[in-house]
Order: C-alpha cells, then sequence, then structure tokens
C-alpha cells in the first residue's frame, strides 16, 4: 500500500471513531474527511489531540568529527546533522558527559557513533563500551555501527573493530574480541558478570576506554536501575585502577529528570540537550473511555472488549497496528480476541502474534521479522516492544489501559509513525482509577511533564551485592569510597562474615564463590521458574521470574500463552517448576493476596494535613512534576527533630490529627486463593483456595495514619468507616503512583484497620491500634519512592480528593474507590470525608462533581 | 585495625548483618570437613593481624617485589609411586607430542630438558579476578631421573607479585608446560593474575601439553565399563596402582588455604601441599607412559583398548600404517572381547574406506557382521556401507538392492527408513536401465557372511 492510501485509510478509521464536535474543538476537522452521517461517531472519545508534523532543524557539522566520518555518512545519504545531534557530539568531543532526550526516530545513533568513531580514527588505541538495556537492541545497534565502520574501512582502510559481547557469543571467539573491539556491545548483565569480574583480561579496553555509552537511558530506574548505578561505580572504579577516565554519553526517551537520572547512576555531572532537531510526521492522539454500563454501580464495558473494537476498526482497514497490554494476561486475552476475529484460512501465516517477556528468544526474533516484512499486520505486546528494537514504521499504536507513565506512554506511541508519514495513537482507559484519572483529565497527560525516574543505589541488599563484586574484582583500600559511599564499614561486617579479609591495609576477596552469578539485575532476586507442558512430552514453554509465580502458576491457575490456555496442574516450589497441560475452557483465573505490614523504624513523622494551602486548590496537582532530586530520608529526620515535633499533636486518646511517615517495614503476603473470571463478560464463575507459602520482605514504606478518635467523630458505622479507609487506599495507589511515575506493581499498598475490625467495639485510642495506610516500594530493601512520597503527601492526599470527588458514580465505583461489592455502600463518603479533614475542610461533605465525564 | 570514620547508621549495620547471613544460608550445602576448623590450640580461629609468617620447611626467595616462600622436595628414581618406579617415566620424547596432542605442539628443536609439569591450588573454582592461586607447584625430572617439585606458596596477600615474578623466572627456558586441564583452569588463571600485576604472562608463546585431553583419548574406553572416570585421582588408582590415603577432598582446598591466612596455623595446609605434589607426579608418570606408549607402538599396550585409542591417535593425525596396524593388534591381542573386536573391525572398515580401499573395507564389515549384534545400530550401518560398495564400487546393483532390502527390514528410525527407499528406488531405476547388461545385472552374490 502506498502511503497515500494508508493515510486515507487512517482517515476513515479515524472518521469512524471521533466525534465531530471534539474533532473541530480539537481544531483538526479540516484535516478529516467528511463525517458519513449515516455513522455514529464514537461518543466515547473523551480528547483528541493532533500533533502537527514538525520540520527538521540543521545544524553544521560540530568540530572535531572526523572527515572520515562525515564522508561515511554522506556515501548513506546523511547530508547534513540535525541540531540536536550536533550539540550532543560537540560535548562528547569536548569530552563532557553529555545525556540527550531523543523521541523515536531522531537519529540517536549519531549523537553516539559520531564521537566515538572519530575518537577511534584519531587515536587507534582507543576504546569505546557500549551497553544497551537488552541483547536484543545491542544486535540491533551493531549491524547499523558495522555498516558505517566498513564504509570508514572501504574507504579510509582503517580497520575498525565492532562487536557485541554477551551471553551468545561463543567462547573461542571470546579472546579476540577482547583484542580487536575497538567498540564494544553489551548489556549490563554481561558486563557485570562476564567483564568486570575479568577485568585484567579486559586490560587493554579499560586501559584506553574514551567513551562509555548507556542507551535507553530512562530502561534503568527502579531495581534495574539501582543495580546499574552500582556496575557503574564498579566499572568506573576499574577504569581508576588502569588509569583511564571515559566520557559518558546517554541517550534517553523523554522523562522529567533525565540530567538527575543520568548523574545519580553515574555520579559524574552531565550536560543536558533536549531540543529535538528531528522533523516528524503528524500524528493524532485518542483518548477512549470505554461506555458505562451500569450507572449506579460506574461499571463501565471491558476495556479489553473496547481495544479489540478500536483495533479492529484499523487491521480491517490493512493498517499494521501494535496493541500494548497491562500485564502478560491481557496481551494473552487480547492476541485471542484479536486472533478469533482475523482467523485466517487454516495453515496459512498467523498474523495476529503475541509478544511478551517469557516467550523464548527465537519465536521474539521470527516475530521481529514479521512485523519488519508486514507478513504481521497486528502485535500484541507487553512492554517489551516499548524500547526500540526495529520493528519498522507501524502505523496505529493501541494501548489497551494507560501504560501508568506519562514517558511510558509516549514511548508506546511512538511506535507508531516516523518522519513522513500520519500515524495514530489510541488510548483506551481500563476501569482502574489512574486511568480514569487521566482520559477525564486529557490536559493532564498532555501538557504535564512526563515522570521523574527514581532509583536507589544504596538499597542495602544491592549495594551489599555489589560491595561483594567489586572486592572480588579489586582490593578495597582502607581509606577507599564507593561512589558516593564510605564502605569500611561494611566491609567489616563482610568481613566478620567471612567474606573478606584485611591485611596490608586492604580488604581483600575470601570466599570461594563468584559473587556476580548470585545476582541478577532484573530483580532482587535471582530465582525463576520453568513452565513445563506435559500435554505431550514435557517440553519446556516459558519462564517466569518468582515473585510472579505464586499468582500466575499456583495449583488451578490458567496460564496463557500466545492465546493458547494452560491449566497448571503442579507448581512445584522446591524445583521452581510448575507443570501445566493445556486445556480449553472459558474462563481465566486472577489470584488473591493477602497483605499483612508492620513497622520496623520509623525515619521520620509529619502532620498528616496541610493548613498552608486553602483546600480549593485541589486543581494543583504538582504542577511542574517535580520532585525532589535525591529524596532524602536521612534530612527529613532531622527536619522533624528539629522542629521538636512540635508540629505535632502530642498523642493521646483525644488526638484527632492524622500523621504521615515513611520508614522501614516487614511486610509478609501470601496469595490465598484465586477467582474464576470468564473472557469476554468478566463474570466471577468460581474460586478456590490455596495453601502457597507466605513471601516476607522488609522493605521501606510511606504511610498515613488516622487517630481513631478521628474514625469514632464521623457520623457512620465502624464497617463503614472501614470500608471508607479501604477505599481511601485504593485510591491512594493510583495517585501515588502517578506521582511516582512508576509501574502500579512496584507499589503495594496494605490498610491496618486497627479495632475497625468487623462488628468490632470501638477500641480504647492508642498508637499501637491505629489505622494506618501502608504504601511501600514492593522490593526488598526499598527502591526509593517511600521518601518521595512522604515529600509529596499533600499532592498526594489533594489528588486523591480530586480522583475521588470528580468520579460521577454514586456510592464507589472501580474507578475511584473500588467496585461497590468489594468495598460497601458508604466507602465514597467516608473517604470524602477524610481527606476533606485532612485538607482541612471542616465535616463530612457530599461528592463534588467538577468533572464532564 | 579500626575502620575509619563510617555513615552507615548503626540500625543500619544490624540489617547488613542479616542480609549477608541470610545470603549465605541460603545455600545450604552439608560437607563432611575432614579436618578440625579450629585453630592449633583447639579454639575457634580468631582473626589475629599477623606478619605473614615463614611457612614450615619452605625457603625464602627474594624478588624485587619482596619475599616468595619456596618448598622443595625430591622423589628419587629409584622411589616408587604405586606400582611405577619413579625413574621409569623420566622420558622426554617430543616426536610422540604430534601423536598424543592430535596437533603440533612446537616444542624447540632438539630440547632435551624435561617439560615442566604445573599445577595450581586456588581460591575458587570459578576464575575471575578474584580467585587467586595461593600454591603454584612445579615439578620436573632432574639428570639423574629424580622427579623434582617446586611449590611456590603464597603467605599473604602482599607476596603474591613477588610470587608470580618466582615463578616466571622458573618458567623461564622450558621445552614444554605439561597440565592435567590446564588449558581451561590453570593456565588462564595464571594469565589472569600476572595480568592483574601488570607483569607479563609468562606463559604466553610457550608450548603446552595438557594430558587431560590426551588421557581422555587414551585411557577412557576401557573393558566392562561404559566410560572411565579420567579424573587423575581415578587414573592413578588403576594405571599407577596408587590409592590415595586421607587425601584432601578438593573442596576443602580454599577453605583451608583462608583459615591459615587468618589463624596463621600452617597444619591444615600440610596435606594440601602432598596434594598438589602428588597431582604434579602422576601427571608426570602418566605423561611418560603415553609417550612410551606411543614409542613402543601396540607392543607396549596393555590391553586391546589402548590398542585401539592408540590407532584412533594415530589416525587422528593421519598415520594410517600405524593406525592400521593398532586396530589389528587389538584384534589379535588374547584379551581382545567382543566389544574391542567390534570397536576394531568398525574402525578399520571406516580407515580403508578413507584410504579408498574399497575392498578391504567390505571385508572388514563383513568382518563386523560376524562379531555384531545383528539388530544394533552398528549391523544396519555395516549392512548400508555394503549396499553403497555394491552399488557405486562392486557395482553390482542386485547384490546392493538385496542388502538395501535387508537393512530397510530392521530399520525403525523413520529418517532412515526415507533415505533407504530412496536407496532402493534409484537402485530399482538403474536396473530398468541397464536390463539385459549382463555386468551390471549379474547374479546375487551372497552379500552377508550369515546368508540370508
Amino acid at each position: 500500500m502506498v502511503s497515500g492510501d494508508k493515510d486515507r485509510a487512517l482517515d476513515a478509521a479515524l472518521t469512524q471513531l471521533v466525534p465531530r464536535g471534539l474533532a473541530e474543538r480539537a481544531g483538526i476537522d479540516a484535516m478529516l474527511p467528511p463525517v458519513n452521517e449515516a455513522v455514529a461517531p464514537d461518543v466515547h472519545v473523551t480528547a483528541v489531540r493532533r500533533l502537527p508534523a514538525a520540520a527538521a532543524e540543521y545544524a553544521d557539522w560540530p568540530e572535531g568529527i572526523h572527515p572520515e566520518v562525515v564522508g561515511a555518512l554522506r556515501r548513506r545519504g546523511i547530508e547534513q546533522v540535525y541540531s540536536h545531534q550536533a550539540e550532543a557530539m560537540r560535548h562528547a568531543l569536548d569530552g563532557q558527559h553529555v545525556v540527550v532526550v531523543t523521541p523515536t526516530a531522531s537519529g540517536k545513533t549519531l549523537c553516539y557513533n559520531g564521537p566515538v568513531l572519530s575518537a577511534i580514527l584519531s587515536d587507534p588505541a582507543a576504546r569505546a563500551l557500549y551497553l544497551f538495556p537488552t541483547k536484543a537492541l545491542a544486535q540491533d545497534q551493531l549491524a547499523e555501527l558495522h555498516a558505517l565502520s566498513e564504509s570508514i574501512a572501504d574507504q579510509a582502510g582503517t580497520k575498525i573493530g565492532v562487536f557485541t559481547y554477551d551471553g551468545d557469543t561463543p567462547q573461542d571467539a571470546r579472546r579476540a574480541i577482547r583484542q580487536q573491539a575497538h567498540v564494544v556491545l553489551s548489556n549490563p548483565d554481561m558486563l557485570h558478570a562476564g567483564v568486570l569480574p575479568h577485568h585484567p583480561k579486559w586490560a587493554k579496553l579499560f586501559e584506553n576506554l574514551r567513551y562509555i555509552v548507556i542507551d535507553e537511558l530512562h530502561a534503568y530506574r527502579g531495581v534495574f536501575g539501582s543495580h546499574l548505578a552500582n556496575i557503574l561505580r564498579r566499572l568506573q572504579r576499574i577504569c581508576r585502577h588502569y588509569g583511564s577516565t571515559p566520557t559518558f554519553i546517554c541517550c534517553s526517551a523523554t522523562i522529567a529528570n533525565p540530567r538527575g537520572l543520568a548523574e545519580h547512576l553515574t555520579e559524574r555531572p552531565f550536560a543536558l540537550v533536549d531540543r529535538n532537531g528531528a522533523p516528524r510526521g503528524e500524528k493524532f492522539f485518542l483518548f477512549v473511555n470505554p461506555p458505562v454500563v451500569n450507572e449506579t454501580l460506574g461499571i463501565r464495558r471491558s476495556y479489553l472488549a473496547e481495544t479489540r473494537r478500536v483495533a479492529l476498526e484499523f487491521l480491517k482497514r490493512s493498517l499494521q497496528i501494535i496493541v500494548f497490554a497491562q500485564s502478560r494476561l491481557a496481551t494473552e486475552i487480547l492476541t485471542t480476541y484479536l486472533k478469533d476475529a482475523c482467523e485466517g484460512p487454516p495453515g496459512t501465516e498467523e498474523v495476529i502474534r503475541g509478544y511478551r517477556g517469557g516467550y523464548l528468544p527465537l519465536r521474539r526474533r521470527e516475530i521481529e521479522r514479521g512485523l519488519r516484512q508486514g507478513s504481521v499486520r497486528a502485535v500484541v505486546s507487553t512492554s517489551a516492544l516499548e524500547l526500540g528494537i526495529d520493528i519498522g514504521a507501524l502505523d496505529v499504536s493501541v494501548m489497551a489501559g494507560y501504560p501508568g507513565t506519562v514517558a511510558g506512554t509516549w514511548q508506546r506511541a511512538g511506535r507508531a509513525g516516523r518522519r513522513s508519514t500520519r500515524s495514530a495513537a489510541v488510548l483506551v482507559a481500563s476501569s482502574a482509577p489512574l486511568d480514569q484519572f487521566i482520559v477525564r483529565h486529557p490536559s493532564y497527560f498532555f501538557d504535564a511533564s512526563p515522570e521523574h525516574a527514581l532509583i536507589n543505589p544504596d538499597n542495602l541488599h544491592i549495594l551489599l551485592d555489589h560491595i561483594k563484586c567489586a572486592a572480588f574484582e579489586l582490593p578495597f583500600t582502607h581509606d577507599e569510597q564507593y561512589g558516593a559511599q564510605n564502605v569500611q564499614e561494611i566491609l567489616q561486617v563482610l568481613a566478620d562474615e567471612r567474606f573478606v579479609h584485611f591485611s596490608d591495609r586492604e580488604w581483600h576477596w575470601m570466599h570461594e564463590s563468584y559473587p556476580a552469578d548470585a545476582i541478577s539485575l532484573r530483580s532482587i532476586s535471582s530465582d525463576n521458574f520453568v513452565i513445563v507442558d506435559n500435554t505431550r512430552a514435557p517440553r519446556v514453554v516459558a519462564e517466569t521470574d518468582y515473585n510472579s509465580a505464586f499468582t500466575m502458576l499456583h495449583e488451578k491457575a490458567i496460564y496463557i500463552l500466545e492465546g493458547q490456555l494452560y491449566q497448571v496442574e503442579r507448581l512445584d516450589v522446591d524445583n521452581r517448576k510448575a507443570y501445566v497441560r493445556e486445556v480449553e475452557c472459558d474462563y481465566y483465573t486472577d489470584a488473591i493476596t493477602y497483605t499483612r505490614v508492620s513497622i520496623l523504624d520509623e525515619f521520620a513523622r509529619g502532620a498528616g494535613f496541610d493548613a498552608s494551602r486553602p483546600p480549593d486548590a485541589i486543581e494543583g496537582l504538582p504542577e511542574d512534576g517535580a520532585l525532589p532530586r535525591h529524596a532524602n530520608a536521612a534530612l527529613d529526620v532531622v527536619e522533624v527533630l528539629d522542629a521538636g515535633e512540635a508540629a505535632l499533636a502530642p498523642p493521646g486518646g483525644d488526638d484527632l490529627t492524622a500523621s504521615r511517615s515513611h520508614g522501614e517495614v516487614h511486610v509478609v503476603s501470601r496469595v490465598i486463593g484465586f477467582k474464576k473470571i470468564k473472557f469476554y463478560t468478566n463474570e466471577n464463575v468460581g474460586a478456590g483456595d490455596l495453601d502457597l507459602p507466605e513471601h516476607q520482605m522488609h522493605t521501606t514504606s510511606y504511610w498515613l495514619t488516622l487517630p481513631q478518635a478521628l474514625l469514632q467523630q464521623l457520623p457512620f458505622s465502624n464497617d463503614d468507616r472501614r470500608d471508607g479507609v479501604s477505599g481511601l487506599a485504593h485510591a491512594m495507589h493510583s495517585i501515588a503512583q502517578l506521582l511516582l511515575m512508576c509501574d502500579r506493581s512496584d507499589l503495594g499498598v496494605s490498610v491496618e484497620t486497627g479495632l475497625l475490625e468487623p462488628g468490632g467495639a470501638a477500641a480504647p485510642a492508642g498508637r499501637e491500634q491505629e489505622p494506618r495506610i501502608f504504601i511501600y516500594d514492593n522490593y526488598p530493601g526499598g527502591i526509593g519512592f517511600s521518601a518521595p512520597l512522604y515529600d509529596m503527601h499533600h499532592d498526594l492526599v489533594r489528588g486523591t480528593r480530586q480522583l475521588i470527588g470528580s468520579c460521577a458514580c454514586d456510592h464507589g465505583c472501580p474507578s475511584c474507590v473500588g467496585p461497590q461489592g468489594d468495598v460497601g455502600p458508604q466507602a465514597k463518603i467516608v473517604a470524602l470525608a477524610l481527606l476533606d479533614h485532612l485538607l482541612g475542610v471542616p465535616g463530612p461533605t457530599a461528592a463534588a462533581d467538577d468533572v464532564p465525564f | 585495625m579500626t575502620p575509619p570514620e563510617t555513615r552507615v547508621p548503626s540500625r543500619t549495620l544490624e540489617r547488613l548483618r542479616q542480609i549477608v547471613k541470610a545470603g549465605v544460608s541460603s545455600v545450604p550445602v552439608v560437607r563432611e570437613l575432614t579436618y578440625e576448623p579450629v585453630g592449633s590450640d583447639g579454639l575457634p580461629i580468631v582473626e589475629a593481624p599477623h606478619q605473614a609468617p615463614p611457612f614450615p620447611g619452605a625457603t625464602d626467595i627474594e624478588t624485587p617485589y619482596g619475599i616468595a616462600s619456596l618448598v622443595e622436595r625430591s622423589y628419587e628414581p629409584d622411589a616408587y609411586h604405586g606400582g611405577v618406579r619413579i625413574g621409569t617415566a623420566a622420558v622426554f620424547a617430543p616426536e610422540t607430542l604430534q601423536t598424543l596432542a592430535g596437533r603440533t605442539v612446537a616444542v624447540p628443536a632438539g630440547a632435551t630438558r624435561s617439560p615442566l609439569f604445573f599445577d595450581l591450588e586456588t581460591t575458587g573454582l570459578h576464575g575471575g579476578a578474584g580467585t587467586i592461586a595461593f600454591l603454584v607447584g612445579m615439578g620436573f625430572f632432574d639428570e639423574r631421573g629424580a622427579f623434582q617439585t617446586r611449590q611456590f606458596f603464597l603467605r599473604g596477600f602482599g607476596n603474591e607479585r613477588a610470587m608470580l615474578h618466582a615463578v616466571a623466572a622458573h618458567i623461564e627456558g622450558i621445552p614444554l608446560v605439561v597440565t592435567y586441564n590446564g588449558g581451561s583452569f590453570d593456565l588462564p588463571l595464571m594469565e589472569t593474575r600476572w595480568l592483574f600485576h601488570r607483569m607479563p604472562p609468562a606463559f604466553e608463546g610457550r608450548p603446552h601439553f595438557d594430558m587431560l585431553v590426551t588421557a581422555r583419548r587414551l585411557w577412557k574406553a576401557a573393558q566392562d565399563e561404559e566410560a572411565r572416570s579420567c579424573r587423575l585421582v581415578a587414573l592413578e588408582d588403576v594405571l599407577i596402582g596408587n590409592r590415595r590415603v586421607g587425601d584432601v577432598p578438593g573442596f576443602e582446598i580454599p577453605q583451608r588455604y583462608f583459615d591459615f591466612v587468618r589463624s596463621g596455623d600452617p597444619a591444615p595446609l600440610e596435606p594440601v601441599l602432598e596434594h598438589n605434589r602428588l597431582d604434579l607426579l602422576s601427571t608426570a608418570l602418566l605423561f611418560g607412559r603415553a609417550q612410551q606408549l606411543v614409542q613402543q607402538g601396540p607392543a607396549g599396550a596393555s590391553d586391546a583398548y589402548e590398542c585401539l585409542s592408540l590407532a584412533r591417535l594415530h589416525e587422528r593425525c593421519g598415520a594410517v600404517e600405524l593406525a592400521d596396524e593398532a586396530y589389528r593388534a587389538a584384534l589379535e591381542h588374547p584379551l581382545a572381547d567382543r566389544a574391542a573386536r567390534e570397536r576394531a573391525w568398525y574402525g578399520l572398515a571406516i580407515l580403508q574406506r578413507r584410504r579408498r580401499r574399497h575392498e578391504d573395507a567390505a571385508a572388514s564389515w563383513r568382518e563386523l557382521l560376524l562379531v555384531v549384534d545383528r539388530r544394533s545400530r552398528l549391523a544396519a550401518e555395516a549392512i548400508e556401507a555394503l549396499a553403497i560398495h555394491h552399488e557405486h564400487r562392486a557395482r553390482n546393483l542386485r547384490t546392493a538392492r538385496a542388502l538395501a532390502h535387508k537393512a530397510l527390514a530392521g530399520e525403525r528410525d523413520p529418517k532412515q527408513r526415507e533415505a533407504l527407499e530412496h536407496r532402493l528406488a534409484r537402485l530399482d531405476r538403474k536396473l530398468e536401465l541397464a536390463r539385459g547388461d549382463q555386468a551390471l545385472a549379474d547374479t546375487v552374490t551372497t552379500p552377508l557372511p550369515w546368508g540370508e
């Protein structure tokens, strides 16, 4: 199909979806062909934005770029550079660490290939190391860099060695690569376990290391980022040992704090380049909210069914699409739906494919190839395809559910459309509170800054693991710092536990293990489960990490892999295996988890209400989205102590003062049962109990304490009060996720209702029994969310008030305080009363209704 | 030792301790130690900062980088290791190496000095910058035929550079390094140590012979055994006749060294040095025996299996006459069992086919069919080989066809069946074309030795 035809097909689909009035308001009606009046336009589109095409901004080649590089690029048709490329290259050539913010298809590779190849041409001893978050991305970049270096070799006769070095590199090739590679393309896992521990063999690389390139920088947040920060500490430690001081070049998708993240990861000062000079094609961005099917309960049509409908509008017009789902389960359900709708004759090639982590690599490569060649018309993916794996330019990106972050949403939208063609992105909201918040406040998404990527390199679990690795690699001296850390005392602990030994003023590794092997960078535990299909001869069909195993692979669970349903027959926890068998059924399963949190250590406590701002300022969600760059728990303690806790009301029976805290907690969770949920209708068709082991962890948490006395004051029954607290927690989870720019699963929420147990009498007030809402980091040791959340407490309360207050339901729904069947009839009113108290509004109020949808 | 000021708050330290401990106990390996993990006073080892004491029986060697500790021992030529007199192994025949290694080992021409036998004891088995060799064992035969060992011992971490320097000096001028599994362990580990200290890797460019690789080729196949263990202590037992008593289990070795570093007590390390010396000695004796086997030919072999292994070594490096001779020696060996004869006829058939002696090869296949189980894979291969022979070499299509039919009847594997059916179809076409041509379509000779 030629591109003009594609544009017409896209117009036709958009016309079908976009109501006339909205198109006019968005100022794009002129762009769309006249609406066929016979066809009712979709009334559930809540926003349409037209992102106009942008022209290119060019700049001169920066000084210092080697003429051979310019020549090679010219031969490949690149005559000029975009302004951001020139600026990034200029910094890098000057030896200034630089981070470039690059939307999809803006030519980011040149930003690092230019300076790196120039350095090598000027000094053949120079070396560079490229890090990509996955092997597949490194392979992708190898092809491009290889072509460029070949072209230079043909013309200038200078041979530039470019190699990937990862788990797939054959053993016998490794020695040659260590000697010959000017540029090594690898990933953090390989650097961590395969390169740094063997640094003497890489002496040539480390002695001459000029550039370290970190692509897809935004991928390194949370646990993965915290690990990478430590790997970079080790890397720089080894570079110091060999006398090199490399320059970092980082590329990031749009996030709020690219420079902050780069500086936090590397502990070096960075220059920021964020003015994109690349051209882009016109794009339409639609928000779709599934229609309400039950007004009183606030239940909407299934967002997966809605996604199916939207996707088919594009598919039937021969547009190539990518559908992003929020979970593995949703991916599989949508793949099934679309396959059902597009079933071709048996034996023909599948045009609809699923794609997610857990698929084996060969299957993934096959799907990527199918997308590039066009034989695959639609792919349903988890975030696995969000990063820059080359799948060519697709026409439409459909997102089933809000990806959870502004950055992630733009990233996924960017998988459709390239420089010159028209494209579309559609976000279909689920009934999750955050989704509803976003589609009902479109400007929050379109006009707000994207999220901050947070990391916590000093998470004790992670820090300790990497200090072991660092000690293995090079002895620590008696006065050495590790990153910003003084590690002497930690080393003393390791010495007491017989991992290291202090002699000659150095700490020597003295253990027979290879510490890097025990660490998995993608999670805090390196355990995983394999899934064995016993339908025919047993074979391994997929794998999953330890933490998801209990919710996805418990006995009788329905496990879905590319639309094929399997039932789990046995979960062998000791041997980390789940045995499944193919099954035909019309339901899937959803695990029920029970969680209990206890406080170990309170780092800081502050007042839970904010009298400084008038209560009507609730539109003021973080205007600039700004987070404290390095949220610092220790500092917070000091602040509170300085205030002498004067801000807090004295503890006592009559205390009506809610308080916020953050600190260390112990979380015990257990999967206690599951629900059977019917496909398409989402009816609950059964349930089962499970007896699975407990999962325990120490982590960090934010919590809100609501004094008994305060609750007792509310004119409701104890059960209603309890429901109100649960409903409040449900809504706070979403707003916390929004504020922290994290995945929903990064945060755990637990409610301790104190003595407000069902039917229980009012308790004598006392801090120990007071109801609390915990929002904790869902990783052992914490990954840095709790202290910032504590600081954003007031935004959290205001945002939650806005979410619940603006919800059109009568007594609570999944989009605000949770489904009515789960939380009870008064939850919404009680939650609002509590929020009003926290915001300083006297007395319970009725639900406000300030949002049009 | 007092650590400098710290920024880790003390409540965090307790957590740290818990995390470290939890990490250790998650790998519950229960092993029974063969020594008391306590100091020589019987009390638990208390970390005692010490100025690396001299090792008992060790000589201090001065180097530009400090002191290296050397332990020297000598084994007289007349002494026995198991059932082998040590002096008999003091041979160095560089001309045998090509055969033994299956590749060229570039020993300098005219080298007569003894090779250097080399074996490490290390703080771990994983390699990498944090694994160190605390004992570098070397051995050689002196001109009297006595076996001399030189073991460099790492007294403390600060002495490694001195030790590496001294080891490099000892390697200077030797014609060949012989190890047992050094190709993948000892030599790369030493290379890492030298590179770690920014010293030239002393083994670079020096010829190396890994006795483990050759031992597997020579001695893995044995009578009544599926595959014989080729661990050094196992071969020491069956070939040299020495069963070690009180040998240190390998897994204990790193911990014994760590205990020494902490306590300064060398006693638990004495058996580690002995273990290392025995490894060196056994490697040397096995190396001697392997060279003599090549020198003496099949006559020097102790059983039919050694003849077979020798034949294959010769075949690998293209010495077809010698290989042929060794296969026949295996057949004629008085102790050759049926399995050995099968392997010998099979080996001969393949060898003759390679040499394009097709009639001889066909004869060997027939001989093989006489000894082999008729339903076995080997029999099927032999029948197919004979079918090919009759189709393409002997050009007796009818016989070829009869053989292919025979093979098909006994074949279960669908892929193989398909191939055979293809062959039969082709033979039928050829026979059709050759109708009337007596030369091609002659009478069926009895294709199989056991008749129809």
